[in-house]
């Protein structure tokens, strides 16, 4: 990656992360209980749970690769 | 670029950068006791997806009783992988069940299954280890290593009005 398209590249990250934040604190992390589709509407809150933790796991380790390489690259 | 100074530019960067990473910290510092409750039940819902899978090539292996050795040794790999899924997930397991995959024989399962028990494990592993994982990914250590830009970095920081802190 080039030192002049980070500040592109971290654009992008900022606008990944506040997606993300706002995903961790909507509504749909909120447990709901629809009677006639208990169970699937629980497996896709498990899935879109699971799926939000590791976006968050791969944001903050991609964040870091990405600011270590600038920084030993001086 | 190796050798020069970096630009004013690129620590206004660094910094945001390590902004990033400190609020991703603190989403998952903040969720901690709610995250480790949806741990539990994802792990739970992924074993359980991955057993289903297991039980499938058992059935498989029961079609091949008539082969002996091979039927005993392949049952042996199966229930090894299927009891390890019992419990949740940890290193050990993980080593023991990645290593009965490698024993497997390819008549057991089929790539695409075998790709999604792959996946799924990986999953678990990164599901059950997400503190460790967002511990190492958030701290700043790095930073130390360019101490003699902090004047510099300080300064930026202090002399920036459109901050909000």
């Amino acid at each position: 990656m080039k030192d002049e398209v980070f500040s592109e590249r971290l654009d992008l990250f900022y606008v990944k992360l506040v997606q993300w934040i706002v995903k961790m604190n909507s509504d749909s992390m909120v447990d709901v209980k629809i009677p006639d589709k208990e169970t699937l509407v629980n497996t896709e809150f498990l899935k879109s749970r699971a799926n939000l933790i590791i976006a968050g796991l791969d944001l903050a380790t991609e964040l870091k690769r990405n600011v270590k390489t600038l920084i030993l690259m001086y | 670029m190796c050798g020069k100074q970096p630009s004013k530019g690129r620590l206004h960067d660094i910094i945001r950068c390590i902004e990033m990473l400190k609020s991703v910290e603190v989403q998952f510092r903040m969720k901690r006791g709610i995250i480790n409750q949806w741990v539990i039940v994802i792990n739970r819902y992924t074993a359980e997806i991955i057993d289903q899978v297991i039980v499938k090539g058992m059935h498989e292996i029961g079609k091949m009783k008539e082969k002996g050795q091979f039927y005993e040794d392949m049952m042996f790999l199966l229930e090894t992988i299927y009891m390890s899924h019992q419990g949740g997930s940890n290193f050990m397991r993980t080593t023991v069940i990645n290593h009965a995959f490698n024993l497997m024989a390819e008549q057991v399962f089929t790539s695409k299954e075998l790709s999604e028990v792959r996946c799924l494990n990986q999953r678990l592993e990164m599901i059950s280890n997400w503190e460790t994982i967002i511990k190492k990914s958030t701290r700043c250590r790095f930073v130390y290593w360019i101490r003699s830009l902090f004047p510099f970095i300080f300064d930026m920081i202090m002399s920036d009005v459109k901050r909000p802190n």
